[in-house]
């Protein structure tokens, strides 16, 4: 314990400062808004960037308050933490241009900022939580502040998509709260421990911690999408598209699917996980997901939807990758963690600038867009086939990974389901593509972008196309510079190695 | 006749006098629904409490217990202070609605609202002034 | 630990009852000051028991001796009065200062007819007199008069706009009120024909279980059941916390009923403790069940804002009974009541206001019809939602915290063995989203797509004192050890 706990919650406040002050802000001031949005993600990427020199060196850095007897507030960062809470900040940062530019002239954006800061504050908490508690205050958190960016346009269909999201998130967040209570109960307001630790409590309390292992997985797996509590992921489109490239790509799912990390991680611990069975039913229904979202990927015509059921089915790698519960299959996992937000960003952020731009909306609207704006069409290009795993794009490292982690642990069933999505993510990927590039426009474009804001001197608004550019690179490197000290590969190496006490470890 | 006179003993006769009391005068709140009538109810079970601790006090040997008066004095001023006041209410009420019952229920969803908050409302505050002057 | 703390505490006790009643008197005399007089008066009280709870804590005995007596005029028990104050009553006080103060300070804005003024301040400053002394009090015919202080005073605030559903919900409210008043007094009465005491730990030392204690017990509690507007005795509350002026309904649905759940926590952790058996604390836990769903229910069809936080207060108030049959597995748990109680006082008492504000800016309270000025005023549905999150126990509020030590209560009696502990905890979690149902009706339409449309004009007090309460309600999450460590200090108690 050092005084590095005061980073921590400087890397909180660097986020919620600025959003509370934007509430109180009047609509008009676009200048100060925007000041506060990009200082305050700015100083949280420093922040981050200083921790993670820190916890490279080995540094340890906690903070704790007590809440009630017994069970304290804590902060910690681990290499885990780090992978999540840097991915949140990058993306935070290139999200608050994109979004600048896509709500310009609209009304509500004080608002709409604050909770968007709220939100990415929640799910850096969730990153940094160092136990189960934090992490529960966090997650609430989460879902609190992302209700209204998904009804921000006040229709009421956002309406209506917003009540389901509170249903299935809140209920689930009561299955997960009484679980934790019941767990902490048993074992103590613990911190997260590699290896877990409930290991004495897995002769002595077996029913009870299979029990709450579903439990846990009900609560993280209705935000991580999971087959059957998927529902509300595609119905939630209808929220601008910087949030749903946010929720899909960084807060919502990944803090689903990183609480299932930390549960089997750092809670139960692989081997508990394995002796109970519990991991291989999660990696049935992780493999579940992945085939679903994908066929009802293929059944849709709109284009935001296709990617939110390809969300799903993506999001189940890190789970599968976790379940697998070997070095490999982790590492598949988490480096996904990235890959799939970073990806997946990059396509919604297109899928915006199609619709802000020219109005497109569905799939066979997009003929021949790749001569109207190429730049976007290339990144979308990239990022799908980065989805579809082809090397060297991010997505290969994944399936590599995975493919390897599932050999390693004797699912030999698990390559099929790997080949198959693979397949049926080309099948749902391509045909955008192919149209994009080869298909013929005949009718002029609806200019949208330009009818109500002016000509932009790029193919659309800076604001709009940077940030996607940038997010579409980052997933070319991701994959190309893979094996870089730094890379997300390298780094999640470097938390398998830590958690697995394997020292010097490569894949 | 002996026997009578033990049971007719204040020990005994005025609790039960006074719990008999108090029975009625719940009876007839629940079933009266004029306003008067049902406040005398309540006076009714006041004075059945009233008996049975007077009661009490008078029980056993020597002079009664002066704590117990005493309470019962401090309790009767209570009781006429509160039906002084419920009265009132009830002269207000019949005032507005011409009847002295109570309206069923909670207010409907399309009653006015009068929010003393707002200028334009006030018919107590209008009431009072017209009394006053 | 501090030497001057204990020696101080008796006269600081003596003080704040005689300062609160001053107060009271003052304003009835001066009626042209009554604002003033109750506006500063308010910092005064609150910075006074504040003072006095740092002295309280400052003392810090051992939880067995922590109680203070205080014997006025040097009349010790069972002859004279005794104040009576430890972690309990202390947890409670600073709960009304906090309440209190932010209560007048909403009124100062609210109540602006003069001659509305100089009526509301008296009866509003007797009412927090009243629940000072109720909650200092230690002897029962004392509680007694400081019931009927508080009920009188409180149904003069309710009937204080007079309109013909006011005057009429506040008729009510008395009825009900004296009723339960001479039902309580009838109990006092048996406890002091059998043991000559009134002093409520004299009391607690000579009960043994007799028919009279029960007879007692039972009219005691239903008494105060009525008073707390517990289920099934619930149904004045909604006519009268509805049609009350916003500042008056959060005081009664904040303080006056919690102030009534006090006595009866009171009188079953002290005389009446024997009586408690499992079968009647599953009753008890089921009639909560009953509550919460019937009063969450009520609260998603109401058509309007007043109502609908009205009954949510009897919802709410089923936890509390939830917590009876948890108490009786692990005794410590009635901490966690107080605890609950506690934050929901300050979160409902945050909504109230909150909607206080909205109806006086809109002119009406019907919740269909608000969308606009709901849009308009955010600072207000942000106080509005930030209180309605502690409702529902989510985090980053006080809610949260109760909710979880509720959880924790009710997961620890299905791990003692006890099947029916599945229901309670069924009713705890599920309570919360009946909750988010209500809140999310008063909140959502702000984020309809529509007008906008500011409505009259608001004075800063309603515009800035729910959004502070609020801020209070969520950051009572922090207080959670405090609250705990200040309860223990309370002998006799488990």
């Amino acid at each position: 314990m050092n005084d590095g706990g005061w980073l921590l919650l400087a890397i909180l406040m660097s986020s919620l400062g600025p959003g509370l002050a934007i509430f109180f802000l009047p609509e008009r001031r676009y200048g100060l808004r925007t000041l506060l949005n990009l200082g305050g993600s700015g100083t949280k990427l420093l922040l981050i960037g200083w921790l993670l020199l820190g916890v490279l060196r080995g540094d340890e850095y906690h903070f704790s308050v007590p809440l009630l007897p017994g069970i304290d507030f804590v902060l910690a960062a681990d290499a885990l933490s780090l992978l999540f809470a840097t991915l949140s900040a990058v993306l935070w940062f290139v999200t608050t241009v994109y979004a600048i530019g896509y709500l310009e002239g609209s009304p509500r954006r004080s608002r709409f900022f604050g909770f968007f800061s709220l939100c990415i504050s929640a799910t850096v908490g969730i990153a940094l939580s160092g136990n189960l508690i934090t992490l529960l205050i966090f997650y609430e958190l989460l879902t609190l502040a992302t209700w209204p960016l998904v009804v921000h346009r006040g229709t009421p269909a956002a309406l209506r998509a917003g009540r389901l999201y509170l249903a299935y998130t809140l209920t689930s967040g009561l299955v997960l709260f009484t679980a934790i209570v019941w767990l902490t109960l048993l074992a103590g307001a613990e911190s997260f421990v590699p290896g877990g630790y409930l290991g004495d409590l897995a002769t002595t309390h077996e029913t009870a911690l299979k029990v709450l292992f579903v439990m846990l997985m009900i609560g993280f797996g209705v935000k991580a999408a999971l087959v059957p509590l998927h529902s509300w992921l595609p119905i939630a489109m209808v929220a601008p598209a910087p949030v749903s490239a946010l929720l899909h790509a960084v807060a919502v799912v990944k803090a689903g699917a990183f609480g299932i990390v930390r549960v089997v991680n750092d809670v139960y611990g692989a081997e508990v996980a394995m002796e109970l069975g519990l991991a291989a039913g999660l990696v049935v229904v992780a493999a579940i997901t992945i085939l679903y979202g994908s066929i009802q990927a293929l059944r849709t015509d709109d284009l935001k939807q296709r990617l939110a059921f390809s969300t799903v089915s993506q999001v189940s790698y890190i789970v599968l990758g976790v379940a697998l519960a070997g070095p490999l299959g982790v590492i598949g996992g988490l480096v996904h963690l990235v890959h799939q937000g970073i990806t997946k960003i990059t396509l919604f952020f297109c899928a915006g600038n199609f619709a802000e731009t020219l109005g497109i909306h569905k799939i066979s609207e997009l003929d021949g867009v790749g001569r109207r704006m190429p730049l976007t069409m290339l990144a979308f290009t990239l990022g799908a086939l980065g989805m579809i795993g082809l090397p060297p794009l991010a997505g290969f490292v994944t399936k590599w990974h995975l493919g390897l982690g599932a050999l390693e642990a004797q699912f030999h069933w698990v390559l099929a389901v790997l080949v198959a999505s693979g397949l049926l993510n080309a099948a749902y990927f391509l045909p955008p593509v192919i149209r994009g590039w080869l298909g013929e426009r005949r009718t002029p474009w609806h200019e949208h972008l330009v009818e109500h804001s002016g000509p932009t001197r790029f193919e659309t608004h800076w604001m709009l196309l940077f940030p996607t550019l940038f997010v579409a690179a980052l997933s070319l490197l991701g994959g190309l510079l893979a094996g870089m000290s730094l890379s997300p590969l390298d780094w999640v190496t470097l938390i398998v190695e830590r958690d697995y006490s394997i020292p010097g470890f490569a894949p | 006749m002996e026997w009578l006179a033990q049971q007719l003993a204040p020990g005994l006769i005025y609790p039960t006098a006074g719990a008999i009391l108090f029975a009625l005068g719940l009876y007839g709140l629940i079933r009266r629904h004029h306003l008067v009538l049902r406040i005398l109810a309540l006076n009714i079970m006041g004075s059945g409490v009233f008996m049975v601790l007077l009661g009490i006090a008078a029980r056993g040997e020597g002079p009664p217990d002066p704590v117990a008066q005493a309470l019962t004095l401090t309790g009767i001023v209570v009781a006429v202070s509160a039906t002084a006041f419920a009265l009132a209410l009830v002269v207000r009420l019949t005032r507005i609605t011409g009847q002295a019952v109570m309206l069923p229920g909670p207010p409907d969803d399309h009653a006015p609202v009068d929010d003393i908050s707002r200028e334009e409302h006030a018919p107590s505050a209008e009431y009072d002034r017209e009394h006053r002057e | 630990m501090n030497e001057a703390a204990p020696a101080m505490l008796p006269l600081a006790i003596s003080g704040l009852v005689a300062l609160s009643l001053a107060l009271a008197i003052l304003a009835t005399v001066w009626p042209r000051q009554a604002h003033r007089i109750g506006g500063y008066g308010a910092v005064v009280v609150t910075a006074s028991v504040l003072t006095l709870s740092a002295l309280f804590l400052a003392a810090g005995p051992e939880p067995e001796s922590a109680a203070t007596r205080v014997a006025l005029g040097g009349w010790e028990a069972p002859l004279g009065l005794m104040l009576h104050l430890d972690g309990l009553s202390m947890t409670l006080l600073v709960l009304t200062a906090v309440v209190g103060l932010a209560t007048s300070l909403y009124s100062l804005g609210y109540v602006h007819d003069p001659i509305e003024r100089r009526q509301f301040w008296p009866l509003w400053l007797w009412l927090w007199a009243g629940l000072n002394m109720l909650l200092l009090s230690g002897d029962a015919f004392n509680l007694y008069i400081t019931l009927e202080v508080v009920s009188l005073s409180a149904v003069a605030l309710v009937a204080f706009t007079g309109t013909a559903a006011a005057v009429s919900g506040a008729m009510r409210y008395l009825l009900v009120n004296i009723l339960g008043s001479l039902s309580f007094l009838m109990g006092v009465v048996l406890l002091f024909g059998e043991h000559g005491v009134l002093d409520l730990v004299l009391l607690e030392a000579r009960t043994e279980i007799g028919p009279t204690e029960r007879m007692a017990a039972v009219l005691m509690t239903a008494g105060l059941m009525v008073k707390a507007a517990l289920f099934p005795l619930h149904v004045w509350l909604a006519p009268a916390h509805g049609s009350a002026p916003a500042p008056v309904s959060a005081v009664l649905s904040g303080l006056v009923v919690t102030g009534s759940f006090y006595l009866i926590l009171r009188l079953w952790m002290g005389p009446f403790a024997p009586l408690a058996t499992p079968a009647f604390g599953i009753l008890v836990g089921l009639l909560g069940v009953a509550a919460l769903v019937w009063g969450s229910a009520q609260a998603l069809r109401a058509g309007r804002l007043k109502s609908i936080v009205a009954y949510s207060t009897v919802a709410q108030f089923g936890y509390l009974l939830i917590a009876f049959p948890l108490m009786l597995v692990d005794p410590e748990a009635w901490k966690v009541v107080v605890f609950f109680a506690v934050v929901h006082a300050l979160a409902k008492a945050s909504v109230f206001l909150a909607a206080g504000t909205l109806q006086h800016a809109a002119g009406h309270d019907r919740v269909a019809e608000m969308g606009a000025i709901l849009r308009a005023r955010g600072r207000t549905v942000f106080a509005l939602g930030l209180a309605g999150v502690s409702l529902m126990g989510l985090p980053f509020t006080g809610g949260f915290i109760a909710k979880y030590l509720l959880l924790e209560a009710g997961l620890g009696t299905i791990l003692a063995g006890s099947l029916i502990g599945v229901l309670w905890v069924v009713a705890i979690a599920g309570g919360g989203l009946l909750a988010a149902g209500y809140v999310l009706r008063m909140v959502a339409p702000a984020f309809h797509h529509g007008p906008r449309d500011a409505g009259e004009a608001v004075s800063p007090w309603m515009d800035w004192v729910p959004l502070g309460l609020a801020v209070v309600a969520a950051a009572a999450g922090f207080a959670g050890t405090l609250t705990l460590h200040t309860l223990t200090l309370t002998p006799g108690a488990p």
